[in-house]
């Protein structure tokens, strides 16, 4: 019996035994991170798979909900689970060869700290300890932005405290607001008493919700932290912003508003919302200079797409916006990681700088391009089914004019992909020669795999997008899950 | 299966090739080339039969069938031209990826003319536009940039009207559409339309071919022209005759403005044609000026002007490859296009002269060559149709192409030789191959125009359209008639006379080329006697006015107006955490002002 | 078969004759109008057989060589797409008035492919010239052309000859405003003054032709002869009616003789000139002559 609560439970483990061991060894935290993510992994998959069949469900205290507090393991949360692990392992494994962040023993306790409190956000069904793994999942990455003593570090974690503070408080009064009108903190216990309650508080509550989560999953224009945390973090930060941290806030986004709160604006709040982050940031990633900046502007773009895809909210649009979600995280922190190659070696930072590497760097040119292309969401690459699917669902619902915009956005997403795809491989004679370690590449060339094999056969993973974009969209499929059973 | 089968050829024909070209260039050569001939072999003898497969890739069924007649005969100039290409690219200097990019366009683009659903139409469309920019990459980066840009344009165009399409009639079939409001149809119509003018460069769509045509491969520029423009024309058979046809063939007005696009695209591509000075961008305009004939021809959706633009897109396809290889072998002696730089070659590279003369010969389309049934073909089915001044003005740009295609032949091969080419060889036979090759063609359908009317027959019988009369030699109209194969041997009997004549005068002798008229001065290299800039200095005097209007200007000031939108949204993120807040706090409040006020209010 | 053959050279000896005398007579009448007593009429047929008798010419290579024989070849062509007067080949039915159109291009194309390879700029700013002022009046003669084409729904240069048979039915008298343009297009297709800019013999010693001499130029000459029949027989089909041999021959020298005159008198637009010209009044003329007979049916 593989129970979610594992997963909480080895990676505070993990985190502790790091904490615990470090005065004496040195240098082990790294191995240590990687085992227990790689076991959190192991257990979250065997989770998922599980979950499409029977979902699972793990109380504590014996009791059942709405009484007791549980862990929920749906098709929904599976996928959602299954990004942000992979993608941690991915990180911790590339982190084997890339040397993590001074203090490193720190560095790594944060890091499971981190997972950790995004596994939870996923699994939780109950709203306060959404809450508390919200907070852990924030305050680690605080830190983790920070950790480096650079005035681009403490200036991109001072913000992401300040304003992610913001929205975490928010949230707290919108718990208390609904706690205060139903009695309960159980998600599906609200979801079902929803129609019962004040719709004032139903609608404040909502609209905290999603400010809250809007600041998470980096939504204009509550995202201003985000370009600055991501360009002053570490590189496997930066990824794990993208891949992990971004994508549980967007997992608390959807489920609250899809299940806790379904109130009728949210289809078009989101709408609205997400295809007006994915245009500016689109448009203010055009004139960056830096690498890293330019990455984060689109990595916000990339999350107001999916955000706005979500909010039209049919299956295959669900199905869509996951799949590109998927994409997205693959493609970003295989980007991210190879920055950080890039500068632990050559430490530039600069768009022109990067003048002739791919040519010089056969393998680097080859990962950037990749990462690239699906990103853009060319044919023989996975982007290319989920571009592919968002275009045709919200061409289904008629919704031209998103249909439109978010052609438009694509085209200058292109352009300036395609531009640095271009200086990476212009002539230069004095581009330098890259040390790859192997074990380093070794996770993004797995996600160039990854890429490749669902750009040529999509309905690999596809089923699995299907089923949860149907426990999305059945909400009381949920409720009857956990109260009904 | 057999076109699965070459499909899995070439993909992994291309993969192969790049793999293989890692451990010796040789390989990787032996690989491509054996890839695309056998290609060749397995779609050449697919002729006359129905073939197609499905696979299933989860998420979408593929289906790829040769509904079309028109699927093989353009498939087939998509292998015949790829082989050539290929071929004459290993003289050149290519990355390995180069290989890999045209094998896989030339997949994407036999599955897009065998597409039976939009999914594999759109797939197969971006894989032609993503392989055909890898394409253009080897030569120069911006210029594939722009490319890319621009044919994305156009496959968000197409996308966008597949998703809709899809919307109303819940299929992803891509078979005639009942059942839809005639405005609906006409922009989707118009929506499709616009991606495949991007991808065969119709005004105002083609701002981008001539940065590609002259910055790309040379061997690769034969293809982009020859088979990759096809895609657009077969896109344009597709929606006009099978998708939309009902409404197409009723529909007036669209098509007058469609064949006047054609017919305008002809004309002023045409006279900028006459005032490019590098030869590759030459041909690039004559290549928008030629397939604006074929639009004007198959827009106007009578049995004979279809006929004429299926003709002339198989014209094109002959002698705009066979002119743009005869470029490449003399870019590959000389290292340049510019014409400016060139001159009196003819004495050092005979066959690609051969090949270059009979090219213009065609492009302008004097009979017996493949360039004249089709414009024939034009201005009768004009004139029946009362269509006298798009006739004019196709007449006009015809009489263009005259001005640009001496000036190319002239400044490349006449005139006097440089004295730097005084060793220079006739280019390999990786050139001179395609060249002899293509010339069968280019003479054999110029007499015999009966053999590609016979495809085109027949589909104008399957999509029920009509027919034409004529026979493998002539082609009859209700205005006249032409017979192709008396004017062939009218042609040769007239010049065995003329030549007998010729033989008849007194012996001649060779004679140096600075040995001519100069009014008493005696000449040498310094003299400029190669009147090759400003060609057309008067005429471009005369239409200076015409000559500065340029749609460029136009996408210029709007790609600086996004830049500039880019630079102020930028600054929405300021840096300051104070105005962070007040964004967060100011859109809360907005938003529980609107809602909330719906609620109490 | 062999009794055709017989008949064709003997046809097409019999024009080159008429060309070269039409061109003789023109040197006269051009004399007398300029008060010189001026050449023989037959003087042409004295210098095409001298030329050919000369040997050891200056050759600039194969294309030099082949572009007098392509120039006369063009012609020739032509000559057997149109009616001339009684004789009708069976190649009138089996190519119409486009056809012709493209097949009068080749002669041109010869002589300019020849005169590039002699790599004397003054050949080619000839050429240049001469397509240039194509673009002018091709149309013009394209669009005047098309008239009588449209009314008689017909492209067939021979079944317009055939509706014309007899004098009132000429298509000069409905079409007269295209028939006007046609003839102003007809004079700078033929190169007669104002619109020899390509000869231009002051400027830029006689243009293609400059290097030419000997048997090529005697076939220069040749092709010139055919083609003054070529392209008065053309219009003279179009709008003259035809006839039989007898008054073919009368019509094409009268309406030559009038070119000459006309260009006897004339001096020379710049080429730049001469197109604008085209595209403002003969262009507009011929658009007239449409419309009308647009209106008319």
């Amino acid at each position: 019996m593989v129970n979610p609560i594992l997963i909480i439970a080895i990676s505070l483990f993990g985190a502790f035994f790091i904490a615990l061991i470090s005065p004496f060894v040195k240098r082990t935290g790294k191995i240590i991170a990687f085992l227990t993510i790689g076991f959190d992994l192991y257990i979250g998959a065997s989770l998922a798979l599980k979950s499409l069949r029977t979902p699972v469900i793990a109380y504590t205290a014996g009791f059942k909900p709405p009484f007791s507090i549980n862990l929920v393991v749906e098709p929904f949360s599976a996928v959602f689970l299954l990004i942000v692990l992979t993608i941690g392992f991915l990180i911790s494994l590339y982190y084997l060869a890339h040397p993590g962040e001074e203090p490193e023993d720190k560095f790594f306790t944060l890091l499971i700290l981190n997972l950790m409190g995004a596994s939870g956000i996923i699994m939780t069904g109950d709203l306060f300890n959404l809450f508390v793994f919200f907070e852990i999942t924030a305050i680690s990455s605080y830190a983790l932005v920070s950790i480096r003593k650079q005035k681009a570090s403490l200036e991109g974690g001072i913000k992401y405290l300040i304003i992610s503070s913001i929205g975490s408080s928010l949230f707290l009064v919108a718990i208390a607001l609904l706690y205060g009108q139903t009695g309960t903190l159980n998600i599906a216990d609200i979801a079902a008493k929803l129609p019962f309650i004040n719709k004032s508080v139903a609608l404040v509550a909502f609209l905290l919700i999603l400010v809250a989560f809007f600041v998470e999953s980096e939504i204009f224009p509550f995202n201003g932290w985000a370009p600055d945390a991501y360009q002053g973090a570490g590189e496997g930060i930066s990824a794990l912003l993208a891949g992990v941290i971004s994508k549980a806030g967007l997992y608390a986004l959807i489920r609250l508003t899809f299940t806790l709160l379904d109130l009728p604006l949210r289809s078009k709040l989101l709408i609205v919302f997400g295809i007006m982050t994915f245009l500016i940031a689109e448009l203010s990633a055009l004139k960056q200079k830096r690498v890293k900046r330019m990455l984060a502007y689109s990595s916000i773009g990339q999350m107001g797409l999916v955000v706005a895809i979500f909010g039209i909210g049919t299956i295959p649009a669900l199905k869509a916006a996951i799949f590109q979600g998927v994409n997205h995280a693959v493609s970003k922190v295989a980007l991210f990681l190879l920055v950080g190659m890039v500068i632990k070696n050559l430490g530039i930072y600069k768009l022109d700088d990067y003048k002739g590497l791919g040519r010089k760097n056969p393998l680097l040119g080859l990962l950037f391009s990749l990462a690239i292309l699906n990103l853009l969401g060319f044919p023989l690459f996975a982007g290319f089914w989920s571009k592919l699917s968002i275009l045709l669902s919200t061409g289904k619902q008629g919704l031209y004019l998103l249909l439109s915009l978010i052609l438009t956005g694509a085209i200058v997403e292109v352009y300036y992909y395609v531009r640095f795809m271009k200086i990476l491989y212009e002539r230069n004679e004095e581009a330098s020669h890259l040390e790859i370690h192997l074990l380093e590449a070794m996770p993004i060339i797995a996600m160039a795999a990854f890429i490749i094999i669902i750009g040529v056969n999509p309905g690999l993973i596809t089923p699995l997008f299907e089923k949860a974009s149907e426990a999305i969209f059945m909400k009381f499929s949920y409720i009857n899950l956990v109260i009904g059973g | 299966m057999t076109l699965f089968y070459i499909l899995l050829i070439l993909f992994v024909g291309g993969i192969l090739t790049y793999l293989g070209a890692k451990i010796s260039k040789h390989l990787g050569h032996a690989i491509a080339f054996t890839s695309s001939t056998l290609s060749l072999y397995f779609h050449s003898i697919l002729y006359g039969k129905l073939y197609g497969f499905t696979i299933d890739i989860g998420l979408f069924k593929l289906h790829a069938v040769a509904f079309s007649p028109l699927s093989w005969l353009i498939g087939e100039i998509v292998v015949v031209i790829g082989f050539l290409s290929i071929l004459a690219s290993f003289k050149e200097k290519h990355s390995d990826f180069y290989y890999l990019s045209v094998q896989f366009l030339l997949a994407g683009m036999l599955l897009f003319v065998n597409a039976y659903d939009s999914i594999t139409l759109f797939l197969s469309l971006e894989l032609v536009t993503l392989f055909s920019f890898f394409g253009i990459w080897d030569g120069r980066k911006e210029s594939a940039v722009k490319y890319l840009i621009w044919n994305l344009l156009g496959a968000y165009f197409i996308v966008a009207a597949i998703a809709i399409l899809y919307r109303f009639t819940g299929s992803y079939f891509m078979n005639e559409v009942h059942y839809l409001g005639k405005a609906q149809k006409l922009v989707l119509f118009l929506l499709l339309f616009a991606g495949f003018a991007v991808k065969s460069a119709l005004m105002p769509f083609h701002v981008w071919v001539k940065d590609a045509y002259r910055d790309s491969p040379h061997s690769f520029t034969a293809l982009l022209s020859g088979a990759v423009s096809k895609i657009g024309i077969f896109g344009y058979f597709l929606i006009m005759f099978y998708t939309f046809a009902k409404f197409f063939i009723g529909a007036k007005y669209l098509q007058l403005t469609l064949a006047w696009l054609g017919g305008i695209t002809a004309l002023f591509a045409g006279i900028y044609a006459t005032t490019k000075d590098d030869s590759k961008e030459l041909l690039a305009y004559s290549s928008i000026s030629q397939l604006g004939y074929v639009v004007a021809g198959i827009a106007l959706a009578t049995p004979l002007s279809i006929s004429a633009g299926a003709f002339q897109f198989v014209g094109h396809a002959i002698f705009e490859t066979l002119l743009f290889f005869t470029i490449a072998s003399v870019a590959y002696r000389t290292g340049t296009t510019r014409m400016t730089e060139l001159g009196g070659l003819i004495k050092k590279m005979p066959v690609s002269f051969i090949g270059l003369l009979f090219g213009i010969i065609a492009l302008s389309g004097i009979p017996p060559t493949v360039g004249f049934p089709g414009k024939w073909m034009l201005y009768e089915s004009f004139i029946i149709e009362g269509r006298i001044l798009l006739a004019a003005v196709i007449f006009t740009a015809s009489i263009t192409a005259f001005l640009y295609s001496f000036r190319l032949v002239y400044s490349i091969f006449l005139g006097p030789l440089p004295s730097k080419y005084e060793d220079l060889k006739e280019a390999p036979f990786n050139f001179t191959f395609p060249i002899i090759v293509l010339l069968i063609p280019l003479l054999l359908f110029g007499v015999q125009p009966g053999i590609v009317l016979y495809y085109i027959d027949r589909f104008l019988s399957i999509f029920g359209i009509g027919k034409i009369e004529h026979s493998y030699s002539y082609i009859v109209t209700s205005l006249g008639k032409f017979n192709a194969l008396y004017v062939g041997i009218v042609f040769a009997a007239a010049f065995v006379f003329a030549f007998i004549v010729y033989l008849l005068g007194g012996r001649t002798r060779k004679v140096h080329q600075f040995d001519n008229f100069t009014a008493g001065e005696v000449v040498d290299e310094s003299y400029k006697l190669h009147y090759v800039d400003d060609f057309y200095l008067f005429l471009e005097r005369e239409i200076k006015g015409f000559l500065k209007l340029r749609i460029e200007s136009l996408y210029d000031w709007l790609s600086k107006f996004v830049d500039g939108l880019g630079d102020a949204v930028r600054r929405v993120y300021s840096g300051s955490h104070g105005d962070y807040i007040v964004y967060l706090g100011f859109t809360l409040l907005l938003l529980i002002l609107i809602y909330g006020g719906k609620l109490w209010f | 078969m062999v009794l055709k053959i017989i008949e064709y050279l003997g046809i097409v000896f019999g024009v080159i004759i008429l060309g070269l005398l039409y061109g003789g007579i023109a040197r006269k009448v051009i004399a007398r109008i300029h008060r010189r007593y001026g050449p023989p009429f037959y003087q042409n047929i004295l210098d095409v057989l001298k030329l050919f008798a000369k040997s050891n010419e200056a050759s600039h290579g194969v294309m030099f060589n082949l572009g007098p024989v392509i120039a006369f070849t063009g012609v020739l062509v032509s000559l057997f797409f149109i009616p001339l007067g009684s004789f009708r080949p069976l190649f009138s039915f089996e190519g119409d008035i486009f056809v012709v159109f493209y097949l009068l291009v080749v002669a041109p194309l010869g002589m300019a492919l020849g005169a590039g390879e002699g790599a004397n700029p003054n050949a080619t700013i000839g050429i240049a010239r001469g397509l240039t002022l194509m673009l002018g009046y091709e149309l013009v003669f394209f669009l005047s052309v098309l008239a009588p084409m449209i009314h008689h729904r017909t492209a067939s240069i021979a079944t317009l000859v055939t509706v014309q048979s007899a004098f009132p039915h000429w298509n000069v008298f409905p079409f007269f405003i295209s028939a006007f343009a046609g003839l102003i297009a007809l004079h700078g297709m033929m190169g007669e003054k104002p619109f020899d800019q390509v000869i231009a013999p002051h400027e830029i010693a006689s243009g293609p032709m400059v290097e030419y001499s000997g048997k090529f130029l005697g076939l220069l000459q040749l092709y010139h002869a055919v083609g003054i029949i070529v392209e008065t027989g053309l219009v003279v089909d179009i709008f003259f009616g035809g006839g039989n041999w007898l008054t073919f021959i009368l019509k094409t020298f009268f309406l030559f003789i009038t070119l000459v005159i006309i260009n006897a008198v004339m001096p020379r637009f710049r080429i730049g000139q001469a197109v604008k010209f085209y595209w403002k009044y003969p262009l507009v003329i011929s658009l007239i002559g449409l419309l009308i007979v647009a209106i008319w049916r």
